[in-house]
């Protein structure tokens, strides 16, 4: 099988995007519209409906290395939230704490990442934590 | 990497022993679908005396579906947008198996001759050509100057 | 068939014998005319063969006219986006425009063939070389009408892909700018017989998607398509055109969705949805089966569609949905099945309210939907028991199947209801959301009456009262239902109802 490589796998994602993904719950572009690398990355989730976060809007900051899809990117919030895996110091996600980054494998994507997360926000254990105003930032 | 196509494997072969004209391609060791390119700027363009470097990939269902293609040096042209995305119909709809690697490069060398505003992909850059052409190929060869001097 | 007097079949127990003997059952009887009946649109349904026919009739009459054969007839009417009269008149006028700009090779004298392309391709000094695969002794080379040679098998890739990765039926030629499409004859000869199979569903997709009036059945695996002439635009704010395909499965017209979703609008129907796939991962708990007892906090498995819970346990009685003591509760059902718009508090935020209103509306949506599935599982087991019974009895094979049609009936009202809910959802509170409150209860009532009758034990001496005792429930739940249905159809038309959202954007 032809093994996609960095660049062209992050460009099919950015076009992904650009379209808009699902029903629009979870989106993502590039920092810097001119980044050739393609390396920082704006996320934006919108908390589930009906659970704390319901109409919240959560900014991520995503960060795809060298060696994307074969290692995860790093994921750190700029939104402050309250979600057992992220940091509440500077709003980094523990990747360890996140299923999706702790097993992570080069077919998953920076939108199963956001997808994930929103998922996360909206379990059962999740959906009912106290969360910190809303707007505030880390 | 295992069942190289014959067809990618001659493609390669040429490519290497008879290159096109001001157009290199070479496989990366790790991944032979995979070509680092460069491309000269055709005289007489405002990209003339530039090497531009690009990188190219050969997904698995070639040559059925076109070869991906995109610019890593900057460049100011009405259809080559910031990411060094390409619009070029072959590389699209209008593909056909028929074409390779080489007639895919040396189409794109050709676009740079011949920019077409009337289809762009930088929208910025187009309306640049479109209002004042000349001015728009002075940014062009001063880019070409600061980004793709060899 | 479809009946227009009635959606029922005429066999079944009809609500004209509410009070006559037991042989009405087994008589067809026609509902009684003018009798007002919910409004209903007219439409008709094609077998995939019928619609086949229709398609080649449509390309073997447009072959004759222009005196085409019929594959590159075929292949006109598709770049005339299946509009026959548009393509006559335009190949009437000026036929060589209309065949060059199909790509058709040799078009008229004027024409000349396909040009060479400029672009650089591999040699072929010496002997034959296919440019695709770089092959140079393929075992067969295929040649299209167009002239352009490659392999049989690298023409077999790329029209397979076509069809199959791309769903296109119409495609042209490998060579770069050749303009000619693929003719069917060459499909034929190049592709494996399941993807000519896809090659030709395409091309059945391509004229019903075309064609404003025409609907494949959205029921999975159904190959049926209803063609229709009302059910678009501005009259789905006041009709749910619901259709039923020659293979017996209704759906709307509208919105393609593969249930009857009357009373509620299209529209409103999307809106339900979206939110009800959002809260599908929070709302697990509601969709579980099981609860504990209000009394003795014994676990509690619900076995039938009926809301009425014994405590296996404590024999304590108590209403599913509410939880409350079932003798206070009865069959009360401002208790229970209407939403109490809650006094304002300012402790409860909006978003709480707007969550609360939204469980209790969700959750009585999708007990409907389980209830249905759990009726049938306890006729199924109950069957077995009438069958047996019916032998030692005697009621006749055809009397004893009262059960099953007592489900079916339940099925039909539990899926209005269960729609009636999202409607009641985004009905703006008022005195017409109270009126139709009441109407639903009232069928809410009936269908929760004769599903407990479903729980009854069958026995040989009480078989005939019980199978009395559910027919005259079952006429009663029909007119609760046709009730409910024709009141909220009529208000669609009035615009009586006024919802939440608007409906026109």
């Amino acid at each position: 099988m032809a093994k996609v490589p960095r660049n062209f796998r992050l460009l099919e994602e950015l076009e992904k995007g650009e379209k808009g993904i699902g029903d629009g719950s979870c989106s993502y572009g590039l920092e810097d519209s001119d980044d050739i690398m393609m390396s920082h990355w704006n996320g934006t989730i919108i908390g589930p409906g009906h659970t704390v976060h319901e109409n919240r809007i959560y900014s991520l900051k995503i960060t795809c290395g060298d060696n994307y899809p074969e290692e995860p990117p790093t994921i750190q919030f700029i939104s402050r939230v309250n979600l057992p895996f992220v940091s509440q110091a500077d709003g980094k996600v523990d990747p360890s704490k996140l299923p999706v980054l702790a097993h992570w494998n080069r077919t998953s994507t920076l939108e199963t990442i956001l997808v994930e997360i929103r998922r996360e926000m909206a379990s059962f254990n999740n959906r009912k934590l106290p969360q910190p105003l809303e707007g505030s930032t880390f | 990497m295992a069942g190289l196509p014959k067809r990618i494997i001659k493609e390669t072969e040429r490519l290497v022993a008879d290159p096109a004209p001001g157009i290199t391609a070479l496989p990366h060791e790790d991944n032979l679908r995979y070509f680092d390119v460069t491309i000269q700027g055709p005289d007489g363009s405002p990209f003339a005396n530039g090497v531009f470097r690009a990188e190219l990939f050969l997904p698995e269902e070639y040559p059925m579906a076109p070869p991906k293609v995109r610019f890593l040096t900057k460049i100011y042209h009405p259809n080559i947008d910031k990411l060094g995305r390409i619009c070029l119909d072959i590389l699209k709809d209008k593909w056909s198996p028929a074409l390779q690697i080489r007639t895919v490069l040396l189409s794109i060398q050709a676009l740079l001759s011949s920019p077409n505003p009337d289809d762009p992909l930088a929208t910025d850059v187009a309306k640049h050509y479109k209002e004042n052409e000349k001015d728009a190929q002075r940014v062009s060869r001063e880019w070409t100057e600061k980004y793709a001097s060899a | 068939m479809y009946d227009d007097s009635d959606g029922y079949p005429s066999d079944s127990y009809d609500s004209d014998g509410l009070d006559a003997n037991d042989s009405d059952f087994d008589e067809p009887i026609a509902q009684a005319k003018g009798k007002s009946k919910s409004p209903r649109v007219e439409y008709e349904s094609f077998s995939s063969a019928r619609l086949q026919q229709r398609v080649d009739d449509d390309i073997r009459t447009v072959a004759s006219i222009i005196g085409l054969e019929s594959p590159i007839a075929s292949i006109l009417l598709q770049h005339f986006r299946w509009n026959r009269d548009r393509l006559i008149e335009r190949f009437m006028d000026d036929s060589a425009t209309v065949l060059a700009d199909a790509g058709e090779p040799d078009v008229a004298p004027s024409s000349p063939n396909p040009r060479p392309s400029k672009r650089v391709r591999l040699d072929t000094p010496t002997e034959f070389m296919c440019a695709i695969c770089c092959d140079t002794d393929p075992a067969n080379v295929f040649r299209p009408r167009c002239g352009h040679e490659f392999c049989e098998a690298c023409w077999a890739t790329y029209v397979t892909s076509k069809i199959k990765e791309e769903g296109q039926c119409l495609f042209n030629c490998i060579q770069d700018g050749c303009k000619t499409a693929v003719d069917e004859p060459s499909i034929e000869k190049l592709v494996t017989s399941s993807v000519l199979q896809r090659y030709r569903d395409l091309l059945l997709q391509s004229y019903v998607g075309t064609h404003p009036n025409m609907r494949f059945c959205p029921h999975p695996g159904c190959t049926e398509t209803v063609l229709c002439s009302g059910g678009r635009g501005a009259s789905l704010q006041t009709e749910v055109p619901t259709v039923e395909c020659g293979a017996g499965h209704a759906f709307c017209f509208g919105c393609g969705l593969d249930s009857d979703h009357r009373p509620i609008v299209c529209k409103l129907v999307e809106v339900w949805l979206k939110s009800a796939r959002e809260d599908a991962g929070t709302s697990q708990w509601i969709k579980a089966n099981t609860r504990t007892c209000p009394n003795c906090k014994n676990s509690i498995e619900k076995a039938g569609g009926c809301n009425r819970i014994v405590c296996r346990n404590c024999n304590y009685q108590f209403c599913w949905l509410c939880m409350q003591k079932w003798e206070v509760h009865g069959y009360n059902n401002a208790v229970c099945s209407t939403w109490k718009e809650p006094e304002k508090d300012d402790a409860m935020t909006a978003a709480g309210q707007n969550l609360e209103k939204w469980l209790f509306y969700f959750d009585r949506f999708n007990n409907h939907e389980l209830s249905s599935r759990l009726d049938q599982e306890l006729v199924e087991r109950a069957e077995e028991k009438v069958t047996e019974v019916q032998k030692s009895s005697d009621l006749s094979w055809i009397e004893a199947t009262f059960m099953q049609t007592a489900v079916d009936e339940l099925t039909k009202c539990r899926r209005t209801l269960k729609w009636s809910y999202a409607m009641a959802y985004f009905l703006v509170a008022g005195n017409q959301k109270q009126i139709f409150e009441d109407i639903q209860a009232d069928l809410e009532k009936a269908v929760e009456d004769l599903s407990q009758l479903l729980e009854e034990q069958v026995e040989k001496d009480t078989i005939k009262s019980l199978r009395q005792r559910m027919m005259d429930k079952m006429v009663y739940v029909r007119m609760r239902h046709e009730i409910l249905q024709r009141d909220t159809a009529e208000g669609l038309a009035e615009g009586r109802w006024e919802f939440t959202i608007p409906l026109d954007d």
